[in-house]
């Protein structure tokens, strides 16, 4: 593959891995917070 | 104690995101599916893992007389290290036949970090992973949706271009400027 001539050098260190994350844990689910319903009006 | 070596500050990085580029890969048989080569090198890219350059140059006559150092991919001076350019460069690389051998050729952007070298058309860099994958229907040997299916072993989105050579570009290039 032809690129050209170097112009500059630098170092990247990504803050998030570009290598994606396979085969985790999936996390329990979560309860879902339920209001109560509310009475039935007389 | 601490030695003098030990308290060097390292050098901050310039960029924290890596960067994209485009370029070819061939597809491969790998064990039972299917693998992205590179082009050039004899080279399969893992999945799930980085793939780390090395040096693969072959010595030149001019070698012989003064042989080169070995050093870490990419070097400046030389040619090595994992390349990336832009869109219009690779689609040369659709045109090119790949041997029966491979199950045809594939195009993408390819996250590119660690020490990386800048260069006047693209990047060389020491560390890289796919980063989206685009199978040209007509650039594959083998069913594209097989293909597809397999590099989804890569874990990044891959999506089926119609298409051969200039047409499959022509139809990329119109996709991502929808």
């Amino acid at each position: 593959m032809e690129i050209g001539k170097p112009k500059r050098v630098y170092r990247i260190e990504p803050a998030q891995d570009p290598v994606p994350r396979r085969n985790l844990p999936r996390e329990p689910p979560r309860p879902v917070p339920v209001k109560p319903l509310p009475a039935p009006a007389k | 104690m601490t030695s003098e070596a030990a308290i060097e500050p390292t050098p901050a990085p310039d960029y924290i995101e890596a960067l994209t580029a485009w370029r070819a890969w061939n597809v491969v048989r790998y064990n039972a599916g299917y693998r992205l080569a590179s082009v050039f090198a004899p080279m399969v890219w893992p999945t799930g893992e980085r793939l780390a350059a090395a040096c693969l140059r072959q010595p030149r006559l001019l070698d012989l007389l003064r042989p080169a150092e070995s050093h870490e991919a990419p070097g400046s001076g030389c040619e090595c290290g994992i390349y990336g350019t832009s869109l219009p460069a690779v689609g040369d690389y659709l045109l090119a036949l790949v041997g029966r051998a491979g199950a045809g050729r594939v195009v993408g952007e390819v996250a590119l970090w660690g020490e990386v070298v800048e260069c006047e058309r693209g990047f060389r860099a020491s560390l890289a992973y796919p980063h989206r994958l685009y199978v040209p229907t007509g650039c594959t040997h083998r069913d594209g949706w097989e293909v597809a299916r397999a590099l989804a072993d890569y874990g990044v989105p891959v999506e089926l271009v119609p298409g051969r050579g200039s047409e499959a570009m022509r139809e990329l290039e119109r996709r991502l400027a929808a």
